[in-house]
């Protein structure tokens, strides 16, 4: 296997897994970028990462560290933080690890349909969205510094079955967030406590190109579903979704601007792509050799 | 090596088709059939391969088959599963519609706005003649696929079986012009002989029992791309055999089976269709020997 080349995707922390399932007596074994990895816990709680040959040979140690419930690695030299999430600290939240999915795609594709309202009422029929109810009316997109992430607000939709815990249909506004390349976060109305926010996730892991895992969280207001319920409901997104995904030709994602037909619904994916050519990413990009 | 275009284009969609060198004894600017006409009723959508070009086949509520690129424009979403909504084609992902022309003619995300002129779908050439449908990754100089050899037979041509083969295309259409199994009952033995070539080409193999009875002859004709006709004599008499190669990709073909007989179309169906795959195994086995091929041992392969 070859690790990549790219220093924008190397630069950068990736989550690998739970911090609850990485101990001291299991450490995980994955791959990151191309590269096989071990991750460690060692006796004290702190982590490191070490590098695997193709030879099987431990090699270089890189940092490692437990945030928001997950364990983030980098095989770079991250230039900040990963992002700052401060409903974490907040009184009644609900963490819920739901788990991973393998999807055979560029962590670009995945990033992109999970900022995409348009395909609701195709993808998530009778769930997020239905027709005739297909219009996805103007939101706004900015990159917000000095993170230079991407926001996307004033988004809403009308979805037959919001949540898990949703008894009707209802207008659900979304926030949406890109803080790197393979995280984002969206932020929806909590059927739960008018005016506040639920969380819910994607990590993306690139162990290739074209192999990822997805790993899945929910931060909730929500005190009525099991843990079970939630994480059985995300799921059933997620594998409509992982359909449509490693079905998407090239599985490598296109950046120039004229390469796929774009519509007014499509601004994140927009800013998305510029900003990814700004930044000058290789790994998962269509044309560019990584 | 030119990689021609597929015959009505988009400036979007030409430049991200690349066809590769076809196989020897193909080319693209010819028909293929890619499948039975039968297969794909109204409403229905199908994937298609020629030289490992993916194509979307399907036929709008008008009855009429059509056969495009297998990728949407937006998001590059295989349109193989889509649906069909009168005479358009619904792509899977969001749900933008295309007319027959290939064109977007509605946006659900943006329903007031009308999709611009260049948002199009790249189509290939494609018809419907005897029973099939066939399909150009460039430009044939016929209108009519069939070749007149087949327009002879007219409405006596029954459709056997489509059938895949994990074989070269040009492994297959050798074989279909010369068989090394006769095409008769199962149970016959003996070996291929080429017996003689015609002045018209046509290559003649004989097959005879241990006895020495001759049992079955086969005469061959390859037309053109991937198209063999074949005279079958035997016992019931004698049959005519159209065998359609279709090129999927470098490794792989599909195998189209048709024949006319004096017989009823059922039994005709019935045995080719199970000669089909006597020929596929053949196909996937080069250089087997005749005996070595058994019904159970095919079978076995299949679960393994």
């Amino acid at each position: 296997m070859t690790r990549t080349t790219d220093t924008v995707a190397l630069d950068d922390w990736q989550v690998v897994g739970p911090s609850a399932r990485i101990t001291a007596a299991a450490p995980c074994r994955t791959r990151l970028l191309g590269q096989d990895i071990v991750v460690e816990r060692a006796a004290d709680g702190s982590l490191r990462t070490v590098e695997i040959g193709n030879d099987g040979v431990r090699g270089a140690a890189h940092p490692a560290r437990d945030l928001y419930g997950y364990v983030w690695t980098t095989l770079g030299d991250p230039p900040r933080d990963p992002l700052d999430m401060p409903e974490f600290e907040e009184a009644g939240r609900r963490f819920v690890d739901c788990g991973k999915v393998t999807v055979r795609t560029s962590p670009l594709r995945i990033v992109e349909n999970f900022l995409d309202m348009s395909h609701f009422p195709y993808v998530h029929t009778g769930i997020l969205g239905e027709e005739p109810l297909t219009e996805v009316s103007p939101y706004k997109v900015e990159v917000r510094e000095p993170e230079s992430e991407i926001w996307a607000t004033d988004c809403r939709f009308y979805q037959p079955q919001a949540a898990k815990s949703a008894t009707g249909g209802i207008d659900t506004q979304y926030m949406y967030r890109v803080s790197s390349p393979f995280v984002t976060v969206l932020y929806k109305t909590c059927p739960a406590v008018e005016g506040a926010w639920d969380l819910i996730g994607i990590y993306v892991q690139p162990r290739e190109e074209t192999v990822c895992d997805v790993h899945i969280f929910m931060l909730l207001l929500d005190d009525v579903s099991s843990d079970a319920e939630l994480i059985s409901f995300q799921h059933e997104i997620f594998q409509q979704d992982r359909s449509i995904l490693e079905n998407q030709v090239p599985a490598l994602m296109p950046l120039d601007p004229g390469a796929e037909a774009g519509a007014r619904a499509d601004r994140t994916s927009t800013v998305y792509r510029r900003w990814l050519r700004d930044r000058g990413l290789r790994f998962g990009v269509h044309g560019a050799a990584a | 090596m030119p990689d021609p275009q597929p015959a009505a284009s988009t400036s979007g969609e030409t430049k991200s088709i690349r066809l590769p060198s076809p196989p020897h004894g193909f080319s693209h600017d010819a028909w293929y059939a890619i499948g039975g006409t039968s297969a794909l009723a109204d409403g229905a959508v199908m994937p298609a391969r020629l030289f490992g070009t993916e194509m979307a086949v399907w036929r709008g509520h008008d009855g009429i088959c059509r056969v495009w690129a297998n990728r949407c424009i937006h998001r590059g979403m295989r349109l193989q599963f889509g649906f069909v909504e009168g005479d358009r084609l619904a792509c899977r992902y969001h749900g933008w519609r295309f007319g027959g022309d290939g064109r977007c003619v509605h946006i659900p995300s943006f329903p007031e706005g009308a999709p611009p002129d260049d948002f199009r779908i790249a189509r290939f050439r494609s018809t419907e003649a005897g029973g099939l449908i066939w399909a150009s990754t460039g430009t044939p100089p016929e209108d009519s696929p069939l070749p007149a050899a087949l327009a002879e037979i007219g409405d006596g041509l029954v459709f056997c079986r489509s059938l895949a083969v994990n074989a070269a295309p040009d492994v297959v259409a050798g074989l279909a012009a010369a068989p090394v199994f006769p095409p008769v009952a199962a149970d016959a033995a003996g070996l291929a002989t080429p017996v003689s070539r015609d002045g018209d080409g046509a290559l003649r193999c004989a097959w005879a029992t241990p006895d020495g009875t001759l049992e079955a002859a086969y005469a061959a004709r390859r037309l053109r791309d991937g198209v063999t006709v074949a005279e079958v004599s035997g016992k019931a008499g004698r049959e005519t055999l159209v065998l359609l190669t279709q090129p999927v990709d470098d490794r792989r073909a599909r195998l189209h089976v048709l024949a006319a007989g004096s017989g009823p179309a059922a039994a005709i169906r019935r045995h080719y269709a199970a000669w089909g795959r006597r020929f596929r195994w053949f196909a996937e086995h080069p250089g087997a020997h005749v005996a070595s091929w058994s019904p159970v041992a095919a079978a076995r392969e299949l679960v393994q």
